[in-house]
């Protein structure tokens, strides 16, 4: 349980774009252990689909890639293109966002997975098929629907197509980018509890990507929280849920149906100019002044948990202890408490 | 997909129904009575009143428009095109024995345009932005620009005249069909590349490109099987306005080669003022091009599954 | 309901700015401004042309006939001993002139029936549609040529003949943008408020699809000087003497192994006419950002 499959070591991705430099993701330490689930949380576009797509090296020509990504021992960054197509797919399996757009529309469903099997394992059309249906009847879809093209699939079924193609090859690592997204509340559950029912079967890892809160309090082991590139807090999921450190994760709790729903207040930062100081600040609500000069690093541990805010009690230890920063860090305790989180 | 079909087909008989009036209203486009046309064209000189109007009753031009309307359409449902104003031959007869003629150069020049276009496409895809791009990009806009009776002419001066490696014009051995299927090919083969390093520039940056390189596919595959059958669907479609290209752009390099097909057949029938001949040509170039358009249509439907299945049930 | 109001004229005035950002980038795309200047070079030749030709295009002079290229003669001489270099020079003068008149009457006229079209719907749409499918079922420049022969040759049969045909490009590309358009909130709000469909057409419809149009139109120009020299080349068009690239083009022929230059210049100049609108067209479609459209391509 506590061998990593998969280590991120400050990884930085940037994309040049005509308005200047945009950084996706900074200074990202995450670590998958082997078997475990891990979610990846945030709101839309602060750079989840991207440190997911980065894992496998996904990204377009234009994006830039510094740090390491370490799978089982091999530093993915260092490889080349031919190496790496070794590892997507065989080892580490992805669903994008979005099965409809990442199904290809002229050509059929079973075709789309035994294609897998013909290209990494050198399988006979026949054979490849025969595995395609099995892996199709393993996500719940009958095996004779595999000469159907993805357009005659519903939204969850669609899903589930995505789920044998990225389970096809038994990958050690899944990387599932919002694999609820669009769906209704009960499919989203039964994916859901297929992707980490599969998951859990073969003993794999994955890491969650999703905006769903509940969803990654039900199906997760840790939950990495993600704010404007970087990661603001990281710990186990109970912890989290019951105990969040970081005001973000505090407000992200908030917006839940069953909490209040009050939205997180305020956009999210633009990422090419992120704001000074910590990048929450603007939005945050505990805020004190410091907060617009000093940018914090990720502190910890504390237990398992790492945060990144001056108002962490790691962080105030460190921080010679001043007046504003504790009464502030009461409040924001003081408020935990009282919403009962 | 039946039902798509059978909507097309009743799209295109409304379009063959108009086009047939286009075609019986050509006479009315000359200046001068239709009757007086006719006997120019068919005895070269003036004639007395009397003889204009024996030939006015024995064509039926005495009747009301709409009823020789209907009489020649009556006609045309029967394969009855008329007989050519000039030499008297079964006008129908005269365009099938010219058909093969036109038939064979237009595919020749298809397959011309293919195989310049499809590879200079699809590189300059994959390499978009780079100096192959940009030049094949620059050559096409030119190509686009040069019309094809110059190029006809320049290949003539260049392969026939100076190097005498082709003959100039004529109809026969393959050696004829070099100039003008290149001449009708290369300025087809300027806007089918570009139309494919269009789409497969759009296929290129679709999710489901970057979703196959994720399962490990390599960029062979990934082309061969993945981008390519989606890129060339519009290409097909554009194969059938290609037809009609062909068709229009087979008049002008037929003339220029003295190729003995439908489009020449037309010129010259022009210039005799040969109506029944325009008549038949202009009508049978509009259906051959609506059947055609028709069929890419329906390919175009097998081909592309979501159209396939949709109209399925 | 001022409130409505002005929430339309904001939604409509964020999409216009978008529009007028592209007037912006035309201005860096270096593609468009060389087509321009190209452009602008041609109309200096049509408008000063006596200035510039040193001949008279019309002076035959028996005893110089077929003169290769020289100083007196920029392009040599034809068989009847006319100034090739002044005849291309007054050539531009014929086919601007033709460009310019079919496509300002194609472009009005299929705009207003692609505006009808689009925005009433119904048996009018259908009707006109149908009549662009027949139209369209000729392909390339057969009605033209059948109709230009019928008429007989010269200037105006040339330019009813294209004009007959080549307005349903328009209409087709300008009933696509109101369809498009109609589905904006803009327009959908208009409709709200105000119900004369000739307002919304005129103050909200129009002016948002005339940018496709321009394009459109500009593209068409180098189109419909292709057609016109055909129609000539074949004889069905501009008569001899007049200047004309493509009946200088078939006047040439019988001479192309003696004397080249009779078909090698007019021939050039056909295509840096053409290449100038079409390296214009496809400059201003890069800044309006559409993409290449095939009905634009396809001809």
């Amino acid at each position: 349980m506590s061998y990593s499959i998969l280590s991120i070591e400050d990884l930085k991705v940037s994309f040049k774009t005509s308005k200047g430099t945009v950084t996706a993701n900074e200074s990202i330490y995450l670590e998958i252990k082997e078997g475990e689930i891990l979610g990846l949380i945030g709101e839309t576009g602060c750079g989840k689909t991207t440190l997911g797509k980065a894992i496998l090296r996904l990204l377009s020509g234009k994006a830039k890639l510094e740090g390491k990504i370490v799978y089982r021992g091999t530093d993915l960054l260092t490889l080349t293109e031919k190496e790496m197509r070794l590892f997507r797919g065989k080892k580490i399996g992805i669903m994008l966002q979005n099965p409809s757009a990442c199904l290809n529309p002229v050509l059929s469903a079973g075709r789309q997975i035994a294609e897998i099997y013909r290209y990494h394992e050198g399988m006979g059309k026949k054979e490849a098929e025969k595995k395609a249906g099995e892996m199709l009847e393993l996500v719940g879809i009958s095996s004779s629907r595999g000469c159907d093209y993805p357009h005659q699939f519903s939204g969850g079924m669609m899903q589930r197509v995505m789920v044998a193609i990225g389970l096809a090859l038994r990958p050690g690592l899944l990387v599932a980018d919002e694999p609820t997204k669009g769906l209704d509340q009960d499919t989203k559950l039964q994916i859901a509890e297929l992707i980490a029912g599969l998951v859990r079967k073969e003993n794999a890892s994955m890491l969650l990507i999703t905006h769903d809160l509940e969803l990654a309090g039900s199906f997760t082991d840790r939950i990495a929280v993600m704010y404007a590139g970087e990661i603001v807090e990281i710990g186990k999921t109970a912890e989290i849920i019951s105990n969040p450190k970081h005001p973000y994760t505090l407000d992200l709790l908030h917006s839940l149906p069953g909490k209040g729903l009050r939205m997180v207040s305020g956009q999210p930062p633009s990422l090419v100019s992120p704001p000074s100081g910590c990048r929450y600040h603007p939005r945050c609500s505990f805020r004190v002044e410091a907060c617009s000069v000093a940018h914090p690093g990720l502190m910890g541990p504390e237990g398992e948990r790492f945060t990144r805010c001056l108002l962490s009690e790691k962080g105030r230890k460190k921080e010679t202890a001043a007046q504003p920063f504790l009464t502030a860090q009461a409040a924001f305790r003081c408020r935990c408490e009282g919403e009962g989180i | 997909m039946w039902k798509y079909i059978a909507k097309r087909l009743a799209m295109v008989s409304i379009v063959i129904a108009g086009v047939t009036f286009i075609a019986f209203s050509a006479m009315y486009f000359a200046p001068g009575d239709p009757a007086e046309v006719i006997a120019l064209a068919r005895y070269g000189e003036d004639l007395s009143a009397s003889q204009i109007g024996t030939l006015r009753e024995a064509e039926g031009l005495d009747a009301p428009v709409h009823i020789q309307y209907l009489i020649w359409v009556g006609h045309l449902l029967r394969l009855d095109l008329g007989k050519s104003l000039v030499t008297s031959e079964d006008v129908l007869a005269e365009i099938l024995q010219k058909l093969p003629a036109t038939a064979k150069l237009a595919i020749a020049s298809l397959l011309v345009s293919f195989l310049i276009a499809l590879p200079a496409g699809i590189l300059s895809a994959l390499r978009k932005n780079s100096l192959l791009d940009r030049g094949c990009m620059f050559v096409s806009l030119v190509g686009v620009s040069i019309p094809n009776f110059w190029l006809g002419l320049l290949l003539i001066w260049l392969f026939a005249l100076t190097l005498h490696m082709f003959p100039s014009f004529g109809y026969g051995s393959l050696k004829h069909f070099v100039l003008p299927a290149l001449t009708l090919g290369t300025s087809l083969a300027a806007v089918t590349a570009r139309l494919t390093r269009a789409s497969l520039l759009e296929v290129l940056g679709q999710e489901y490109i970057v979703a196959a390189r994720a399962r490990g596919l390599d960029e062979h595959t990934i082309l061969f099987r993945h981008a390519l059958k989606n890129a060339l669907l519009p290409v097909i479609t554009f194969a059938g306005m290609q037809f009609g290209y062909l068709l229009g752009g087979a008049v002008i390099v037929e003339t220029i080669f003295s190729w003995p097909g439908i489009g020449k057949l037309l010129v010259d029938s022009i210039f005799a003022r040969d109506f029944s001949m325009i008549q038949g040509c202009v009508l049978f170039i509009a259906v051959l091009f609506s059947l055609s358009s028709l069929a890419v249509d329906i390919l175009y439907a097998v081909l592309d599954p979501r159209i396939r299945y949709d109209r399925h049930d | 309901m001022t409130d409505m109001i002005e929430k339309i004229k904001l939604t409509e005035k964020a999409y216009l700015a978008e529009k007028r950002l592209v007037f912006g980038e035309f201005r860096k795309n270096r593609l468009a401004i060389s087509g321009l200047l190209l452009i602008a070079v041609l109309c200096f030749l049509a408008m000063f042309a006596p200035e510039i030709a040193p001949h008279d295009p019309l002076a035959q002079k028996l005893d110089s006939r077929l003169l290769s290229p020289s100083s007196e003669y920029p392009f040599g001489t034809d068989e009847l001993g006319r100034c090739i270099f002044s005849r291309v020079v007054y050539g531009t003068r014929v086919s601007l002139g033709i460009g310019l008149l079919v496509v300002a009457a194609t472009s009005i006229a299929g705009t207003v029936l692609g505006l009808l079209s689009g925005y009433m719907g119904g048996f009018l749409d259908e009707a006109i549609m149908r009549g662009v499918d027949i139209v369209m079922a000729f392909p390339n420049i057969i009605l033209a040529l059948v109709i230009a022969g019928l008429l007989g040759p010269g200037f105006s049969s040339v330019v009813l003949a294209l004009a007959l045909t080549q307005w349903p490009v328009y209409a087709r590309l300008v009933r696509g943008q109101v369809l498009s358009l109609r589905k904006r909130a803009f327009v959908e709000a208009a409709r709200a408020l105000r119900p004369s469909s000739f307002y919304i057409m005129r103050k909200h419809i129009l002016p948002n699809c005339m940018g496709p149009v321009i394009v459109l139109g500009t593209l068409e120009i180098a189109h419909v000087i292709i057609f016109a020299a055909a129609l000539s080349f074949l004889g069905l068009g501009i008569q001899p003497p007049d200047p004309e690239w493509g009946s200088m083009l078939k006047a040439g022929i019988p001479y192309l192994r003696t004397a080249p230059q009779l078909t090698f210049f007019p021939g050039l100049m056909i295509i840096f006419t053409v290449f100038s609108f079409n390296f214009a067209g496809d400059g201003l479609r890069d800044s309006f950002g559409q993409p290449a459209n095939q009905e634009v391509l396809a001809r």
